[in-house]
C-alpha cells in the first residue's frame, strides 16, 4: 500500500494521509462492531447505515476494496437480502485490519 | 764507430728521430689546416647566418630593434626606419621616444622605464608621429636579453594603423546602432504610450456608453469598437513588450499572488472568445498547487492569456482545456507547470518550432484570417525563459494541440488573512490628480455612479494647493487617486509630498499606472496603498476602494512590510478571507474536507451534524460566506436544517448540498429546501473553488 501516491492523489502530503487512514481504522472499527452486531441481529437498517458510513470513508481516501466491499453489502441491506451477508462483513473485517496493520496493529 | 757515432746522416737512432719529427709536423700542418678550414667553414656559416638575419631583419613586415638599458637604440632595421620615418643613422641617433604622440608619451616611457628596470618584457599599443608627420598606431613588444656585458632589449614594432582604423570604425558603427537602436526603443515607448492614452478614452467611455440604455443595436456596434479597441491596446502592448525584450529592459516584479485565481480568471477572460462555437472551456488547478506564491503575477497571466487565447481561434469544436500543475520544488522555488489542451486543426510537426519565432504563425495566411503581431508566442517563450521555464508545443495534426509553459516562483508560508468588512462609499470624498482630463472624467463618472463625492484637479501642485488649503484636517478627503505620469510633479513625487502632510497620513492613496508601468513596488514606497492599471475598470477600482477604506486600524499595522494591494490582490484577499462552514458527521471525511480546504486557502469550521449549524449560525450570525451540507447526517439532517434555516431568516447565506451519490431528484429536493447548489463527495478543489466564485467572490464583485 503507497501511502505517499494515495495520498497525493487527493493532494495531500504523506503524513496527512497517514493521520486520516488512522482516524480511519479508529473511527471505523466502531462503526464495523455495529455493523457485526446489525448483521447477526439481522437489523436492515443499521447494516445500511453503518455500510454506508464505512464505505464512504473508505471511498474518500480511496481505499477502493473496503470501499466497494461495503458499498456491496449497503446494497444487499437496501434490498433486504442479507444472505451471505456475514461472510461479506468477515471479508471486510480482514481488509480493514490489512490497512491497520500497516500502523503497526 | 764515428759513423755508427753521430753524422746526422748516419745512424739508425738519427734516422728515426728524424722521422717522427716529420710525421709530427705533417700532422701539425694537417691540424693547422683542419682548423684554417674549420676557420673558414664558420666564418662562411657566420656570413651565411648573418646575410640570412639581414635578410630576414631587412624584408620582414615588423620592425625589429635592439636597444640598451638606457632605451636607446643599437640597432634598426628598415621596416623599423619606415614606420618612424627615420633613415638608419637618424634612428640610432635620435631618441625614438620623442617620436611618441604627446598623448600616450608619458604613460609608455613610464610603463617602459619600469619594464627596464625590473627586467620585465613590455608590450603595448599606443601612437607616435613619425618624422613625415604622419600618425601611426604601433604595437611595441620588448624583452630582456642578458649576458656578461649588461642588459640589452630586442624587439618588434608593428604598423597597426589600419586595423586600429578598422576597429575605430567597428567601434564607431557599433555605438550609432546603438544608439539608433535606443531611439527606436524611446520612440516605441513614446508612441505606444501616446497612442494608448486616448485608447484608454476610447475604451473607457465606451463602457461608460455601454451603460446608457443603448438599442440591441447600438450596443452592438459599440461593443464592437470596445473589442476593436482593447484588440489595439493588446496590440500595441505586444510590440511594446517584444521591444523591451529585445533591449533587455524588461522587468520583473516579485510580488504575492494566487496561481489558482490567477488561472481561472483568465478563463473568464477567454471565454467569451469561443462565441457560440461547442466548444467547451475547461479549467483545471491541482490539488497540490499553493494558493499563494510570489513572482510576477502580470508576466505569468500575460503568458496563459496568450496561450489560452489563441485557442479559440483555431479550435471549431470540441473542448480547450487549461491547467495548471505542480512540476516540481525545492526548499524555497516551486515550478509551476500550465497546459493548455485543444481539440483544434493542430500544427504540422515542422511548424512546432518556427511558431514561437518572432513574426512566424504556422500558415502565411493565419495573420490574414485571425490577426495578430505574430508576436505572441515568441513573447510567452521570452517570459517564460526569464522565469526560469519554458514555452514550447505538442500537436498531432486533425487531433489538437498542447501548449506547455513552466515558470519558477518563490514559495511563500501560509498564513491566515483577516476577515474585511467592504466599506460604505456614500458620501466618502476623492481627490483624482490626472493630468489627462478624459482619465480623469472616466474615473469621476465611475466613483459619482458609485456616489462618491469627487474632486478632479489636473496636475500635482493644484493637487497640494487644494490639499494645503484643506488646513490637513483629517477625513477632508479620504481617498486620493493619483496618475504615476504626470509632466509637472509625478504620481510618486506628489504621493511622498501628501505623506509628509499633517493629517494625511492615515489617507488612503491609489496609484494609476499606464499600464505598461509596472512601479507596484516604487508605488510602494512612495507611500501608495493601492496600484491599479489604466485603463482603470469599475469593479476593480470600487472593489479596491471599499478594501482599503474599510480596513481597521489594528490590520494598517500588521499591514507593515506587506505588498501593495494590486486589483488582483484584492481578489486574492477575498478568497482567502472566505469562511467556511462545513456540516459533516463522519470524522474522517471531516478531517479530509478540512485539510483540503484549509489547503485551498480558506477558513474552516465544522459542524458535525444540523443542530450544530442551527446553533453556530444563531450564536454568530454573519460570520459565515459559505455553508457546505452533508445531506445524510445524524440528529438533524442537512435538508432539514436548511429548511430551519431559511425559516430562521437566514436567507441570504449559500448553503451547497453535499451526499455520497448522486440519486435522481436529489438536485431538485435540494433546491427546493432553499439549497442553492448540490455537490457529490468527495468534494474536490475545483469544485469548492467553483462554489466559492459563484456565491461569494462574484457576489461581492457585484454588489
Amino acid at each position: 500500500m503507497n501511502f505517499k501516491e494515495l495520498g497525493a492523489r487527493l493532494g495531500l502530503e504523506e503524513d496527512e494521509f497517514k493521520e486520516l487512514v488512522e482516524l480511519f481504522v479508529e473511527t471505523g472499527a466502531a462503526d464495523f462492531d455495529r455493523l457485526q452486531t446489525a448483521a447477526a441481529s439481522r437489523d436492515v437498517e443499521q447494516v445500511m447505515k453503518s455500510a454506508h458510513t464505512l464505505s464512504g470513508a473508505a471511498g474518500n481516501l480511496g481505499l477502493m476494496d473496503i470501499h466497494t466491499l461495503a458499498k456491496q453489502i449497503e446494497n444487499q441491506a437496501r434490498d433486504n437480502k442479507l444472505d451471505g451477508v456475514s461472510e461479506a462483513v468477515q471479508e471486510l473485517k480482514v481488509r480493514i485490519d490489512q490497512v491497520a496493520a500497516v500502523f503497526g496493529g | 764507430m764515428l759513423q755508427a757515432g753521430g753524422g746526422p746522416e748516419s745512424g739508425e737512432p738519427v734516422q728515426m728521430s728524424s722521422n717522427a719529427t716529420i710525421i709530427e709536423l705533417v700532422k701539425k700542418v694537417k691540424a693547422l689546416e683542419q682548423e684554417q678550414e674549420n676557420s673558414r667553414k664558420t666564418q662562411a656559416a657566420l656570413k651565411e647566418s648573418e646575410e640570412r638575419f639581414r635578410l630576414i631583419s631587412e624584408t620582414i613586415h615588423f620592425g625589429v630593434f635592439e636597444m640598451d638599458e638606457n632605451g636607446s637604440l643599437l640597432y634598426t632595421n628598415t621596416s623599423f626606419q619606415d614606420i618612424f620615418g627615420l633613415t638608419l643613422v637618424e634612428s640610432l641617433v635620435v631618441d625614438w621616444r620623442d617620436y611618441l604622440h604627446p598623448d600616450d608619451r608619458q604613460l609608455v616611457v613610464g610603463q617602459l622605464e619600469q619594464a627596464l628596470k625590473e627586467l620585465e618584457s613590455y608590450s603595448t599599443e599606443c601612437r607616435i608621429v613619425a618624422a613625415d608627420k604622419k600618425q601611426r598606431w604601433i604595437h611595441l613588444h620588448t624583452s630582456p636579453v642578458f649576458s656578461d656585458t649588461g642588459a640589452r632589449y630586442t624587439g618588434t614594432i608593428e604598423d597597426i594603423t589600419k586595423r586600429k582604423e578598422f576597429e575605430e570604425d567597428l567601434k564607431k558603427a557599433k555605438e550609432e546602432a546603438e544608439a539608433a537602436n535606443r531611439a527606436k526603443s524611446q520612440f516605441l515607448a513614446n508612441m505606444s504610450h501616446e497612442i494608448r492614452t486616448p485608447m484608454n478614452g476610447v475604451i473607457g467611455f465606451t463602457d461608460l456608453l455601454l451603460e446608457t440604455g443603448l438599442d440591441e443595436l447600438q450596443r452592438d456596434y459599440t461593443e464592437t469598437i470596445k473589442r476593436s479597441g482593447e484588440a489595439l491596446l493588446s496590440l500595441i502592448n505586444d510590440i511594446l513588450d517584444f521591444s523591451k525584450i529585445e533591449s533587455g529592459e524588461l522587468e520583473f516584479e516579485s510580488i504575492e499572488f494566487d496561481p489558482e485565481l490567477l488561472v481561472y480568471d483568465v478563463c473568464e477572460l477567454i471565454r467569451p472568445r469561443i462565441g457560440d462555437k461547442p466548444v467547451e472551456l475547461l479549467c483545471h488547478v491541482g490539488d497540490d498547487v499553493p494558493t499563494v506564491v510570489k513572482g510576477d503575477p502580470l508576466r505569468f497571466r500575460q503568458v496563459i492569456t496568450n496561450l489560452l487565447g489563441n485557442a479559440p481561434k483555431f479550435t471549431e469544436a470540441g473542448e480547450i482545456e487549461l491547467a495548471l500543475e505542480v512540476e516540481e520544488e525545492d526548499e524555497t522555488r516551486i515550478m509551476l507547470h500550465a497546459t493548455v489542451r485543444d481539440t483544434g486543426a493542430g500544427i504540422p510537426s515542422d511548424k512546432l518550432e518556427s511558431i514561437f519565432e518572432p513574426f512566424q504563425q504556422a500558415d502565411g495566411s493565419t495573420t490574414r484570417k485571425y490577426g495578430g503581431t505574430g508576436l505572441g508566442l515568441s513573447i510567452c517563450r521570452q517570459l517564460a525563459k526569464m522565469m526560469g521555464g519554458y514555452a514550447w508545443a505538442e500537436s498531432t495534426v486533425g487531433k489538437g494541440s498542447v501548449f506547455h509553459f513552466t515558470a519558477w516562483l518563490e514559495k511563500v508560508p501560509d498564513r491566515p488573512h483577516r476577515r474585511f468588512v467592504p466599506a460604505e462609499l456614500t458620501g466618502r470624498r476623492v481627490l483624482v490628480v490626472d493630468d489627462n482630463r478624459t482619465s480623469g472624467r472616466i474615473i469621476e463618472h465611475m466613483l459619482k455612479n458609485a456616489r462618491l463625492e469627487v474632486t478632479v484637479l489636473d496636475s500635482g501642485q493644484k493637487a497640494l494647493e487644494t490639499l494645503g488649503k484643506a488646513g490637513g484636517r483629517d477625513g477632508v478627503y479620504d481617498l486620493c487617486l493619483i496618475d504615476l505620469g504626470m509632466p509637472d510633479l509625478d504620481g510618486f513625487t506628489l504621493a511622498r509630498r501628501i505623506r509628509a502632510m499633517d493629517g494625511m497620513k492615515g489617507a488612503v492613496l491609489i496609484a494609476l499606472a499606464a499600464s505598461m508601468q509596472r512601479d507596484a513596488r516604487k508605488s510602494k514606497e512612495a507611500g501608495f496603498d493601492g496600484f491599479l492599471s489604466k485603463p482603470v475598470r469599475r469593479n476593480k477600482l470600487l472593489q479596491m476602494i471599499k478594501r482599503l477604506l474599510g480596513r481597521s486600524v489594528e490590520e494598517d499595522r500588521s499591514d507593515n512590510g506587506r505588498s501593495i494591494h494590486t486589483e488582483y490582490s484584492v481578489r486574492e484577499q477575498l478568497k482567502r478571507s472566505v469562511r467556511i462552514l462545513l456540516a459533516e458527521d463522519n470524522p474522517v471525511n471531516q478531517k479530509l474536507a478540512k485539510i483540503m480546504l484549509t489547503k485551498a486557502g480558506y477558513q474552516v469550521e465544522l459542524a458535525n451534524n444540523g443542530v450544530e449549524v442551527l446553533e453556530m449560525m444563531r450564536r454568530r450570525p454573519g460570520d459565515f460566506d459559505l455553508i457546505f451540507m452533508d445531506v445524510q447526517m445524524p440528529e438533524m439532517d442537512g435538508m432539514e436544517a436548511t429548511g430551519k434555516l431559511r425559516s430562521e431568516g437566514f436567507t441570504e447565506i449559500p448553503i451547497v448540498a453535499m451526499t455520497a451519490h448522486a440519486m435522481k431528484g436529489d438536485r431538485e429536493k435540494c433546491l427546493e429546501v432553499g439549497m442553492n447548489d448540490y455537490v457529490t463527495k468527495p468534494i474536490k478543489r475545483e469544485v469548492v473553488f467553483e462554489m466559492v466564485n459563484n456565491y461569494v467572490l462574484s457576489k461581492e464583485e457585484r454588489s
